[in-house]
């Protein structure tokens, strides 16, 4: 490996973490490029075109998720990244309701138009590093919620029977019950 | 001088309402059982109460304003009008009391997406969202595919002639057969197998992506109904670019196609008719449409070079080109890959193939391939009558099923409906100038609100102004019923005004 | 209700989905076209 790439590929991986967002506001000016990028694992690894792809978000839930109690601050940011066969196996837990994902360290070349894959958007991960473990979310039982719930249910129940009953009754005129 | 509902009318519209609306409730088994399934107790105490809500309404119209009288045309409109409200209103419960929506006015945006099939989405984290929220989210574009009209039929309505009333009102003008009860099992058929056949080809893709057993399926069945349903929620943020896989892909594309192909095509081929998929006029015209717009979609992404090789160019100019013709709105490129490098020239036949849309009586929105033909031939038929002798008589045939007649109201109502889209797109487009936002983004946008689309170019967010989204509100839900019933209850509000 | 067998059905879904094919086959064609006139 000549000087100049050694150097170049030193500047990109030694370079300060991009966030996605900022790579989605701008894509242009950030395609081709080396970054540096960190999420939450999100999902499972999809085998699929010969690889092995992973969902990544970047965003405020990364941090804390409203499956784990978080506020609501915008949508998803997410980009699909192609894993190192090699460090596929070092993803242990992947986000959704239930899981909070590893969060994981790529770097590697954000493709706003990737030829190799068909055209979609991904990143290319040249190396991959697990900054934190994730771990099962625990939801506390909202106990308000499922006593209101269970006296709603019973209401109806209670009423539909008396319905039921009233309209049965022999000689009924059906006029409301 | 305009009618005005009397009395033991609007008994009828609050209890047949009740009952469509009861019906509603029943769908929402569904999830309540998935988030038992994965031990989801809040989203179960959530949808019990939503459930809760919708009997109770039934129990009490049922008691206080049952009648056995029938339903008017009129009428009828305005129990669609009333349901759709009621569905939105209490199938936003579960959504607002889930936590994943800001507000409940953002919560009655994803039910009005979901259930008019459109698909933009104001749902905050939605790689965290619970399971049972999926089910319902996509649920509902399945259900919005076959129309609260097929639930209510399906489940409760005694007077079949008040059931047709209501059924026209929701823009299903075909009867597939003789009796409507037995035209809503047709579209049940139909719908079911589709389904299941998309859920099992795309689950066995899903389990050869290595996806674990549970997933594989749930995604396969969630892909398979909304893409039935030509809606376009997904499960993942990364919407169809989460599977990496064409043949996936190609499975989508045929679900989608097929379910913006008329009802009744599906019966008539279905019951031995089969050369109806030659014959038929309205699916000749939605070809055509397909083959003008894709040419003008890959001759647009040429012209920007956004692709480098014929493989990835064709495969997205055909996904996205399928996505926004049959009006479903999955993206296996996110919106800002669209906004930036598509170009406008492949932007605009997005637009141009969003604004037409599907085949009628289907799940597709927009103004329709039917109405586009029957304009054709209506132009067609102006100028042979002027071409013509004098004292001739000049006649335009269309094949739908059997031989039909040109008929001159036919044609003034086509042209009105179309004139009342096409006004639709453009006031949406103007909102979204009078907010700033640059003129194809908006004129996209307001397109894919109004024709139940659901691709995005970047607008529709949490953040967007509230008058903005109740607007797209608005529009999603005046495209799906197809401005008719809608028009009515412009009229039934300015009667009320006026007074007797 | 005209009665529909079995047959019936599954010779239906066969060509619903014939023609699904042979759309996809026609825009293929398109882009072939372009590709070979350069468009």
């Amino acid at each position: 490996m000549d000087a100049a790439a050694t150097v170049a590929h030193a500047g990109g991986s030694e370079s300060s973490l991009t966030s996605l967002a900022d790579v989605f506001a701008d894509p242009k000016a950030y395609d081709g490029r080396t970054l540096t990028i960190r999420g939450e694992a999100i999902g499972e690894i999809v085998r699929a075109q010969g690889e092995l792809w992973v969902q990544l978000n970047d965003d405020p839930y990364t941090r804390k998720s409203i499956a784990e109690g978080g506020a609501a601050q915008g949508q998803n940011v997410s980009i699909s990244v192609v894993l190192p066969r090699q460090d596929a196996n070092l993803i242990e837990y992947f986000g959704d309701f239930h899981t909070k994902g590893d969060i994981i360290e790529v770097t590697g070349r954000f493709n706003a138009i990737c030829e190799e894959h068909g055209g979609e958007t991904d990143f290319h991960a040249s190396s991959v590093r697990v900054v934190s473990r994730g771990y099962r979310i625990s939801h506390p039982l909202d106990v308000p919620m499922a006593v209101a719930s269970i006296l709603a249910l019973l209401l109806a129940g209670t009423l539909a029977a008396v319905r039921r009953h009233v309209i049965s009754r022999p000689g009924f005129k059906r006029k409301g019950w | 001088m305009l009618l005005r509902p009397s009395k033991k009318d609007y008994a009828a519209i609050l209890h047949y309402s009740g009952q469509i609306v009861a019906g509603f409730g029943i769908t929402m088994l569904l999830p309540l059982a998935t988030a038992f399934a994965y031990r989801e107790w809040n989203m179960a105490s959530a949808f019990a109460l939503a459930m809760s809500t919708c009997f109770l309404f039934w129990l009490v119209t049922d008691r206080f304003f049952y009648t056995k009288r029938e339903l008017t045309w009129f009428t009828g409109m305005l129990v669609v009008t009333l349901s759709w409200a009621l569905a939105v209103t209490f199938g936003a419960i579960p959504f607002r009391l889930s936590g994943f929506y800001a507000s409940f006015v953002d919560a009655t945006f994803d039910v009005m997406s979901g259930f008019t099939t459109t698909g933009l989405t104001l749902i905050q984290d939605l790689d965290h969202a619970p399971y049972s929220l999926h089910m319902w989210r996509q649920g509902l574009q399945f259900l919005g595919g076959q129309g609260i009209i097929v639930l209510a039929l399906t489940f409760l309505v005694r007077s079949l002639r008040g059931a047709v009333k209501v059924y026209v009102g929701e823009a299903r003008e075909e009867k597939l057969v003789p009796s409507v009860r037995s035209t809503a099992v047709a579209i049940w058929v139909v719908s079911l197998t589709y389904l299941a056949l998309g859920t099992i080809v795309l689950m066995i893709i899903n389990l050869w992506s290595r996806m674990a057993l549970d997933r594989a399926f749930l995604h396969a069945l969630w892909i398979s109904m909304t893409a039935w349903g030509t809606g376009g929620y997904a499960p993942s943020s990364l919407s169809t670019a989460y599977y990496h896989n064409v043949a996936a892909e190609f499975v989508i594309v045929c679900l989608m196609i097929l379910g913006a192909i008329n009802f009744v095509i599906h019966q008539a081929v279905w019951y031995g008719q089969r050369r109806e998929l030659i014959q038929n006029f309205e699916l000749r015209t939605f070809s055509a449409v397909v083959l003008f717009t894709f040419t003008l979609t890959y001759l647009g992404l040429g012209r920007s070079d956004a692709f480098g090789s014929l493989a990835s160019r064709f495969r997205m100019a055909l996904f996205h080109l399928i996505s926004a013709q049959t009006d479903t709105g999955f993206m296996s490129i996110p919106s800002f890959a669209l906004k930036h490098y598509w170009g406008d020239f492949a932007t605009m036949a997005l637009i141009i193939a969003m604004s037409i849309g599907g085949l009628a009586c289907s799940t597709a929105g927009g103004i329709k391939a039917m109405r586009v033909g029957l304009a054709i031939k209506g132009i067609v038929l102006e100028v042979r009558k002027i071409m013509s002798p004098e004292r001739g008589v000049v006649y335009e045939y269309y094949h739908h099923v059997r031989q039909h007649i040109l008929k001159d109201n036919q044609v003034k109502m086509v042209g009105l409906i179309a004139l009342a889209y096409v006004s639709t797109y453009l006031s949406g487009a103007l909102v979204g100038l009078v907010y700033g936002f640059p003129l194809v983004d908006s004129l996209f946008e307001s397109v894919s609100a109004t024709a139940n689309v659901g691709l995005t170019i970047g607008i529709t967010s949490p953040a967007l102004p509230v008058f903005m989204k109740m607007f797209y509100i608005l529009q999603m839900w005046v495209g799906r019923l197809e401005f008719t019933a809608v028009f009515v209850l412009a009229g039934f509000l300015v009667a009320l005004a006026r007074g007797r | 209700m005209r009665f529909s067998s079995p047959r019936d059905r599954i010779l239906g879904i066969t060509l619903e989905i014939a023609y699904c094919v042979v759309m996809y086959l026609a825009l293929f064609a398109i882009a072939i076209l372009f590709n070979i006139l350069g468009g």
